[in-house]
């Protein structure tokens, strides 16, 4: 699905460098605890409570002001955030022009939870016009029944096509990898991911692909015991053993906005999650790759004032990743 | 009963005009009573005695003799002398099967489906109705009463106190089944929906129902109930946070052949939800009469709702078993 700003603003007529940013907003739940959340009781927003999310949400974009923003857990038609269109509205609030949005989960009922109808995804927001935007449906757990797998996610990747001005088109890839399953099937999704941005690479085109992978990198100090776990979440503590090497075939082929080293040096200025805003960052589980060149040193993980220049906790459960990417001709 | 209910049920019996003179078969024959009764000034060129009932015209107990009307309604008494003859013919409120019509059940006739709820006959041209097993959640009592016959034409009203509550609490809970999130404040609700029915017969034995209706509600205590967004449930649930919602609609039902039947309706649902102003909803069904007291229906619903993301239409098979008593 395409979307455009209801107001378009301008757009410079010359690009030098694009900053690229990815943020997984959490359906603009901000720090509430819902129902399936460590301590969690929440089930639906009001109106007024997405809408004031929002505007946090739009104020750390604007603050960051970036070209190109791949947005995880967005939703646009769902009870849960009071049908509010939060593509829309980003895109109508920040300096974006032109959007592109695949669902992930999507029913007119979810008779679970007071779910009701939902409709929550990927999108890829841009000052550029986006010609073309495809989904391509990743593969679903094995280990979820066949009522549950009919509800539940269905996760992809948005691929899109950014039309840049005297320069090569980028191709975009936005994926929100399976967080729950305990079968093999993240890895598999990192794997397709691999693949998508390798095949556009490999046809001499040039591609930016991020989003939450739900994995930690390589040289992660910690992956398990995080001090957010808690017994009484609907879903079991995140434990990344034997994910160290998920992403080893990606580092290896793409330039990622932190450089391994640097992390290896040290995680934490690069944690983008913490499922409890008073524990702060624990983990990282946002990414951005691509075939080009980031500019050295550009990556960030925008965390809080120190870090980015905002305080990101309050916001969402992730922090959103960006770098500057060297445009190519 | 709840007290309300039954003020409300007194205050109907009470303020009925012909409550002492109902024109009701009694039960013994009320399988076979016909629509129109037959009266002295009766000139109507149909070759039957009279015309029955859809739902009745089969079966031995058909050709039994209608029973002779013993008082005429005031109502009917008071209008002057006709010019139509056909027109002014007085009207039985009754008849044998419960239905979207201003008809009621004869006097102590009962009638129960698996779906529709179980109706009775109570006399003074009132019908109580309600939903036994769903009562445990949500307690109801609806009461039906055919005010007026005339000239071929009956007007009734229906009045349905319910008090929902206690199944939106069941229906908000965690997991599965969680149709409202369990975090809700599900208030007190009393809801009363009130309609019209304006009955009239049409071609032979065929008869056109022009319905309107009115839903209030009330609610007590702090609420962050929100609407349940599905064709079909929104409609009627509506009422119960924007506190009034409307219908209007028509049904037409007559004999096919001389064992079954046919029954066709359409409404109109109006509503104050947000983006969501109305639902259209349409069914047809046909049944069979396998006797006086037991029919079988089945057919097919078609419900189209506004909703707060769009809008949905669902295409529902339906199907009855019901009894009379």
């Amino acid at each position: 699905m395409l979307y455009r700003a209801a107001a378009p603003k301008p757009a410079p007529t010359a690009v030098t460098e694009l900053l690229v940013m990815t943020y997984n907003i959490e359906f603009a739940g901000a720090r509430l605890r819902f129902f399936y959340e460590c301590n969690g009781d929440r089930g639906l927003m009001t109106e007024d409570e997405v809408h004031r999310h929002l505007e946090g949400l739009a104020a750390k974009i604007n603050q960051v002001d970036p070209d190109i923003l791949l947005l995880q857990e967005a939703d646009v038609e769902a009870k849960r955030s009071a049908y509010v269109d939060e593509v829309q509205w980003l895109l109508d609030h920040t300096s974006f022009n032109y959007g592109a949005y695949a669902s992930q989960w999507k029913a007119d009922f979810v008779p679970s939870d007071g779910l009701g109808r939902i409709d929550s995804g990927n999108a890829i927001l841009s000052r550029y016009p986006i010609d073309h935007a495809e989904r391509l449906a990743l593969a679903l757990s094995k280990e979820d029944g066949a009522a549950t797998r009919y509800f539940y996610l269905k996760r992809n990747i948005l691929r899109a096509r950014v039309e840049l001005p005297e320069a090569a088109d980028l191709w975009l890839a936005n994926m929100h990898a399976e967080a729950f399953s305990k079968d093999d099937i993240r890895v598999e999704h990192i794997r397709t991911f691999g693949s998508v941005m390798t095949e556009l690479a490999d046809q001499g085109y040039w591609v930016v692909g991020g989003g939450d992978f739900n994995t930690v990198p390589p040289a992660s100090t910690q992956v398990a015991g995080f001090a957010d776990d808690c017994s009484d979440a609907r879903f079991e503590n995140d434990d990344y053993t034997g994910e160290e090497h998920y992403l080893d075939a990606l580092y290896a082929s793409f330039q990622e906005a932190i450089p391994l080293g640097d992390y290896a040096d040290d995680n934490t200025p690069y944690f983008s999650f913490t499922g409890d805003a008073a524990v702060g960052w624990n983990r990282r589980l946002d990414y951005l790759f691509t075939s080009g060149t980031f500019d050295p040193g550009s990556g960030l993980v925008h965390q809080s004032e120190a870090r980015g220049g905002f305080d990101t906790l309050p916001l969402s459960d992730h922090a959103p990743v960006s770098a500057r990417l060297t445009v190519q001709r | 009963m709840s007290g309300s209910v039954a003020m409300l049920f007194q205050a109907l019996v009470l303020l009925s005009p012909e409550a002492p003179l109902e024109v009701s078969a009694p039960p013994a024959a009320a399988a076979v009573e016909p629509l129109v009764t037959e009266s002295p000034v009766d000139e109507s060129p149909v070759d039957e005695p009279a015309p029955a009932p859809p739902v009745d015209g089969a079966g031995p107990e058909a050709e039994v003799p209608p029973p002779a009307q013993e008082v005429v309604p005031p109502l009917l008494a008071e209008v002057p002398e006709p010019v139509d003859t056909e027109v002014a013919r007085p009207v039985a409120l009754t008849a044998p099967w419960s239905s979207s019509t201003a008809y009621v059940l004869p006097q102590g006739r009962l009638e129960v489906g698996v779906f529709q709820p179980l109706c009775y006959g109570l006399g003074h041209n009132l019908e109580l109705s309600t939903r036994p097993l769903l009562d445990l959640l949500m307690p109801s009592l609806a009461v039906k009463k055919a005010w007026l016959g005339f000239g071929g034409a009956v007007v009734a009203t229906r009045h349905n106190l319910m008090y929902p509550t206690g199944l939106l609490l069941a229906l908000s809970r965690e997991g599965t089944g969680g149709i409202i999130a369990h975090d809700t404040r599900v208030p007190h609700i009393l809801a009363l929906n009130n309609e019209v029915y304006l009955t009239l017969p049409v071609a032979r034995r065929h008869r056109l129902t022009a319905k309107v209706g009115l839903m209030l509600a009330m609610s007590v205590g702090r609420s962050t109930l929100t609407t349940i967004d599905l064709p079909l449930v929104l409609p009627r649930t509506a009422a119960y946070t924007e506190h009034v919602s409307g219908a209007f609609g028509f049904d037409l039902e007559g004999p096919l052949g001389r064992s079954f039947t046919y029954g066709f309706d359409l409404d109109l649902f109006m509503m104050n939800s947000g983006t969501s102003t109305f639902a259209v909803e349409s069914s047809g069904v046909v049944g069979f009469v396998v006797s006086a007291d037991f029919r079988v229906q089945a057919g097919v619903k078609v419900a189209y709702s506004e909703l707060p993301f769009g809008s949905l239409t669902w295409v529902l098979p339906q199907a009855d078993l019901i009894w009379a008593f």
